[in-house]
């Protein structure tokens, strides 16, 4: 990994499209501003973590535990 | 084709109903080809099975079935790759975790969709853009909010002035 220091107002380049610009910092907070072409996804790595971790998941089941899911549907059912 | 899955052992599938996942899914991302199967005893749960792994099946479902107001936001690169403009339908699942320890507590992933294109049959999971939802919805509490939000739109009864 690279590590660089940078001040608020000063940026990075990564490639020639994407641009990220320490707008300002607050106690331990830094707030960032980021500059890149629209096809290229940008997301905080703690959601793509937790989708990966939630997806291994679910991966994991009995088969036998899905009768019980479906008596939440059923259950519902006869109470309309 | 006969493949062997986790739920049902050996079935048959129509391999135009494969699924084809260039990035895999978060997580497996060198798994591929899934197809979708399910029994009607089963509804509103599918499952999303691995075509060359057995052991591999994600029980899901339609998010509009927990939120029936479900907003799907993509990104500009996921419907450039889903190919979104040539798609009649985009077919959305969600995953449900089931905890082995306490099936009652079963959660489906809101945030992280599998989106398939019902026309060319490749699919992605991607990253709702919505922050409204997590990858942890309590099955039984959104179900419970839908009864609560239809009985308080029931129209009140008339009283009698009599």
């Amino acid at each position: 990994m690279l590590v660089l220091t940078r001040k608020t107002d000063e940026c990075i380049m990564i490639g020639d499209d994407v641009e990220i610009m320490v707008i300002g910092v607050e106690g331990d907070q830094v707030k960032l501003g980021i500059d890149a072409p629209r096809e290229i996804p940008i997301h905080r790595k703690e959601v793509y973590d937790e989708i990966q971790e939630e997806t291994r998941r679910a991966a994991e089941p009995d088969v036998g535990d899905i009768e019980q899911a479906t008596e939440l549907f059923t259950d519902q059912d006869a109470e309309n | 084709m006969k493949i062997d899955s986790k739920p049902y052992g050996e079935i048959e599938v129509d391999t135009d109903k494969i699924i084809t996942f260039s990035d895999g899914l978060l997580g497996f991302e060198d798994v591929h080809e899934y197809v979708v199967i399910g029994k009607e005893e089963e509804r509103p749960f599918e499952w999303l099975q691995a075509v060359h792994d057995p052991g591999l099946a994600f029980v899901v479902i339609s998010p509009r079935v927990v939120r029936p107001d479900y907003h799907l936001n993509l990104g500009h690169q996921d419907a450039q790759e889903l190919d979104v403009d040539q798609a009649e339908n985009l077919l959305v699942y969600c995953l449900v975790t089931i905890p082995e320890d306490n099936p009652d507590n079963m959660t489906v992933n809101l945030r992280g969709p599998v989106v398939i294109n019902d026309q060319t049959f490749e699919g992605k999971q991607i990253i709702n853009q919505d922050d409204r939802y997590t990858v942890r919805h309590s099955l039984q509490e959104e179900l419970e909010n839908q009864a609560e939000e239809s009985q308080a739109e029931q129209p009140a009864e008339a009283e009698d002035p009599s």
